[in-house]
């Protein structure tokens, strides 16, 4: 970790190999869309290689990475709500045979996934690294610098939040 | 990579084991478990080759903690840190002591020739300032009287002129009161102007 830190590119290289595929994936599951989590993945190794001077070092590089990762990727999120979308969401699940299953199913991963992005912080962002970063919660509380209790509360609040926005979509 | 699913005694109890969010949640995330692409290190690496080496911030350097490999490295921040501050505080004090000195001898040295430069000063405002006010309320008494209040010494010369216009102008009745509604800035002129208009009408 401390060539790492000292800016050692082949270390670095073995921390991107390490952690590429949590990274991906939790930028997929924020994002929705293959080529935008892959963008994203890449952009934010490079964002944490530039901050590497700032990394304090106290926790895991690989939840200090995450949080990265998902604060770009919902800043993406935005950035793409802003624009027009010309094309309707695509389900990630595996294609169906019936075309209307996957629109269905296309649906509801959109709204789990505005659900999650229009939660307030500090809630998103628990909620974000702990379901689709897959950190746990010490993890999550050493990445963030706050207690645990206090990441158990946001948390459970996050997701009273969500099942109410949730509850309100599937309504809809 | 294995998945770890999300229990709800995690978050200490309060939270419905069959939670229709974490629920909701937990399919989304088993669903969405792509592999990266095979070439994303690759390409993160070729970014990464064009960034300069990242430099340390000092509050990151001094509370990184010690490494396995590196014991001593704490104790050897903290030792350099406080270093640092002996010599920065030596050099302060050298730094004043020699200020101090400069001070001593550039004092003695400079103290006669300094209040002839100050008296050559003090007259020249003196003598630009007094002109101009002079030659203003001249020219604003018939236009403009308001014009005048703003410099501070015009009131000790306007008084002079605007009571001796009243006795000519004071004839006609109307243009008293117009008097009295355009001087109000000089604060003589108007009992002077006013007294006149009501008893010769």
């Amino acid at each position: 970790m401390a060539t790492v830190l000292d800016g050692d590119r082949d270390a670095f290289r073995i921390l991107v190999e390490r952690e590429q595929v949590a990274v991906y994936r939790a930028c997929l599951r924020i994002l929705g869309r293959p080529h935008d989590a892959e963008d994203v993945a890449q952009e934010s190794f490079v964002m944490a290689y530039r901050a590497l001077g700032s990394y304090r070092g106290d926790g895991p590089l690989g939840g200090w990475l995450m949080r990265i990762a998902t604060r770009h990727a919902f800043r993406r999120l935005g950035q793409r709500r802003d624009a027009a979308e010309l094309n309707p969401e695509i389900g990630l699940s595996a294609p169906a045979s019936d075309p209307l299953t996957a629109l269905l199913s296309g649906e509801r991963e959109r709204a789990v996934r505005l659900a999650v992005a229009g939660l307030r912080e500090p809630y998103r962002e628990v909620v974000a690294l702990r379901f689709f970063g897959e950190l746990s919660l010490d993890a999550i509380a050493t990445a963030t610098g706050r207690p645990l209790n206090t990441v158990k509360t946001h948390l459970r609040r996050g997701l009273e939040r969500l099942r109410a926005d949730l509850g309100r979509e599937v309504a809809a | 990579m294995s998945r770890s699913p999300f229990d709800p005694s995690e978050v200490g109890g309060g939270l419905d084991p069959r939670d229709p969010a974490v629920e909701e949640l937990e399919r989304y995330a088993t669903i969405a478990t792509d592999q990266a692409p095979a070439d994303l290190a690759d390409r993160v690496m070729s970014a990464v080759a064009a960034e300069p080496t990242p430099r340390r911030g000092l509050l990151a350097w001094l509370t990184t903690p010690p490494s396995a490999g590196r014991p001593f490295a704490r104790f050897a921040r903290v030792t350099a840190l406080a270093a640092t501050l002996v010599l920065a505080v030596a050099g302060a004090l050298y730094a004043g002591e020699l200020a101090q000195l400069v001070r001593d001898f550039t004092v003695g040295s400079s103290s006669e020739p300094s209040p002839s430069v100050t008296e050559s000063f003090e007259p020249s405002p003196s003598e630009s300032v007094s002109p101009t006010p002079s030659v203003t309320p001249e020219e604003s008494e018939s236009e403009s009287p308001a014009e005048s209040g703003e410099p501070s010494e015009i009131p000790t010369s306007t008084p002079r002129p605007s009571t001796s216009q009243p006795s000519p102008t004071g004839q006609p009745s109307p243009t008293g009161s117009e008097e009295e509604s355009k001087s109000p800035s000089p604060s003589q002129t108007p009992t002077e102007t006013a007294s006149p208009t009501p008893t010769s009408t």
